[in-house]
């Protein structure tokens, strides 16, 4: 322990004097052009190994304090119990919140997304379907078959389209707003 | 100066982000194991149980040596024992002619929390070896433990001896009494209440509390030094690439599973259960003595994880006729990662396991 004591000492020493003696001295003859740059780099690169040196014996001194063992052990349950706290609350609280203000969850969300996608698959569909129709309008009748059946892409089932007694009370509703 | 203070900053901000991404993880599932770095040595995942993915490295040319099983730490990613060419453990052994095996542990999420030493080597590890033993066609595995994983291989070893061939501790953390290390002496003063509150809380032990653990070994190196040792090994090459790769490695931790973590802090840390011979793992007591097979002990003399009083006791406490110490001129991670370790320790390592696959005569054990 006393050897250990003793180079913590001459660590703080050399860092002590590196930096307030030596460091300012090279720096100066460095400046003045009678000194060397690597002389200056030396002795801080000297003086920072030396306060490493301090600074980690202090720490390693206050790991083995066992008073330290006590406070983080402490001060860590304390910790976790403000944590299990905060995870009950936020538990509590949050899914009432959302609820409130009409937040939609994550699962709504989704199906969102979902619906979305569908639909623009559809769209996409709809297209194809108007360029099929559209190219068969042009062609020629001389050259059209009558006896086989046109070619017209099926289309899927509109699951969330909306249902036709819902269309027309949304047309009343725009043809009363628009004084029909 | 203004080069300095650029590396500095730049170096400080990655830290940052990748402390950030580990918290983050520690509070999210699953784990991204996907951002390891691509391996050094090309591998196949040959099974899969509970939470171990086994690897396959496979010798060049006709593998003539027996199997050797890398058991890996469960706290941060494995590719450190793959790290860089010529910085390979894997790639050594390889190199020698061993076909290699690596636990490469998949990450506990919160359905995990019930899995400890039980768990992971009565079921995960017992399989590990069924499946090499079924490949290869021998009954019984060379085992290679490291750190933690080198606790998981001492366990395996009382428990089935009969299925292992040799076994090899890389420091080994065995003696879990010696507070030598600073940080050590700190965690004894943790209590169980406090133990069973992080599991109550988190459910496992979250990655960024193992993350903290580690800072707080060296905390002055890992918010300072470190960023100034690479400004000033700046001409040395090939440095900074082995940093940045060191540093992902140092900020790859995975959560440990609940149990295992109250087992490790309790019945190992705090009771030292394991070198007293009272460790139950499952229906079992492990008793050390049930190993004799031929045992290689590593050791890293300037190990700062795990202090070498800690490894030293392995060979008073198991029956091989054949055992060993290596103390070899390192720290921890320089065991597995040091050029110096690839050149001088590891071509001795696959000579001793070479050596003794020929069914020579067992030596007397030694100290090195």
């Amino acid at each position: 322990m006393n050897n250990h004591t003793a180079h913590i000492v001459d660590d703080i020493l050399i860092a002590t004097k590196a930096f307030t003696v030596d460091l300012p001295l090279a720096s100066t003859q460095w400046a003045l052009g009678i000194g060397k740059e690597e002389t200056a780099t030396t002795t801080a690169w000297q003086g920072y190994d030396a306060s490493v040196r301090v600074a980690t014996a202090v720490v390693d001194s206050l790991y083995h304090a066992p008073l330290s063992g006590i406070v983080f052990d402490r001060t860590l349950a304390v910790a976790l119990r403000w944590q299990q706290l905060s995870n009950a609350v936020t538990g509590t609280v949050f899914p009432g919140f959302r609820h409130t203000v009409g937040m939609p969850t994550a699962s709504a969300i989704h199906e969102l997304e979902a619906t979305n996608a569908h639909l623009a698959a559809e769209i996409d569909e709809q297209r194809d379907l108007q360029k099929v129709l559209l190219q068969q309008t042009a062609q020629p009748s001389s050259t059209t078959d009558i006896t086989q059946p046109r070619h017209i892409p099926k289309l899927r089932a509109r699951r969330h389209a909306r249902p036709r007694h819902q269309l027309s009370l949304v047309a009343k509703q725009l043809a009363h707003q628009h004084g029909y | 100066m203004w080069n300095f203070i650029q590396t500095v900053t730049a170096s400080w901000i990655d830290e940052t982000v990748r402390l950030c991404n580990g918290f983050r993880r520690g509070l999210s599932n699953p784990f991204p194991t996907w951002e390891d770095p691509p391996p050094v040595t090309p591998f196949e995942v040959v099974a899969e149980y509970g939470k171990l993915r086994l690897r396959y490295y496979q010798a060049p040319g006709s593998a003539h040596l027996p199997p050797v099983l890398l058991i890996y730490a469960l706290v941060k990613r494995p590719f450190v024992l793959d790290f860089q060419p010529g910085r390979s453990v894997v790639e050594a052994l390889t190199t020698y002619g061993f076909p290699v095996y690596l636990t490469d542990w998949v990450p506990p999420t919160t359905k995990d929390t019930w899995r400890g030493l039980d768990a992971y080597v009565n079921q995960d590890l017992m399989q590990a070896v069924q499946c090499i033993q079924t490949r290869e066609k021998t009954d019984r595995v060379s085992i290679l433990g490291y750190c933690l994983g080198g606790l998981l291989g001492a366990v395996y070893t009382a428990l089935f001896p009969q299925t292992v061939k040799h076994y090899i501790a890389l420091a080994l953390p065995l003696d879990l009494s010696i507070r030598e290390i600073p940080v050590y002496a700190l965690g004894a003063g943790l209590s169980p209440e406090t133990v069973a509150l992080i599991t109550s809380t988190y459910g496992n032990c979250p990655a960024w509390m193992i993350h903290a653990g580690f800072t707080a070994m060296a905390p002055v190196h890992h918010a300072m030094g470190k960023f100034i040792d690479l400004y000033r090994q700046r001409e040395r090459a090939g440095y900074a690439d082995t940093f940045a790769l060191f540093e992902q490695w140092m900020n790859s931790d995975v959560p440990l599973a609940g149990q295992l973590f109250r087992e490790l802090c309790i019945d190992l840390f705090r009771h030292n259960q394991l070198l007293r011979g009272q460790l139950q793992v499952g229906t079992q007591r492990v008793d050390l003595r049930r190993i004799t097979c031929p045992v290689l002990n590593i050791i890293g003399e300037y190990d700062d994880v795990v202090h070498p009083y800690s490894s030293l006791p392995l060979l008073d406490h198991v029956s091989s006729l054949d055992k060993q110490d290596l103390l070899f001129p390192v720290g921890h991670m320089g065991l597995a990662v040091s050029s110096t370790a690839h050149k001088e320790l590891w071509p001795q390592v696959c000579h001793w396991v070479a050596e003794r696959h020929s069914d020579c005569p067992p030596v007397p054990s030694s100290r090195v």
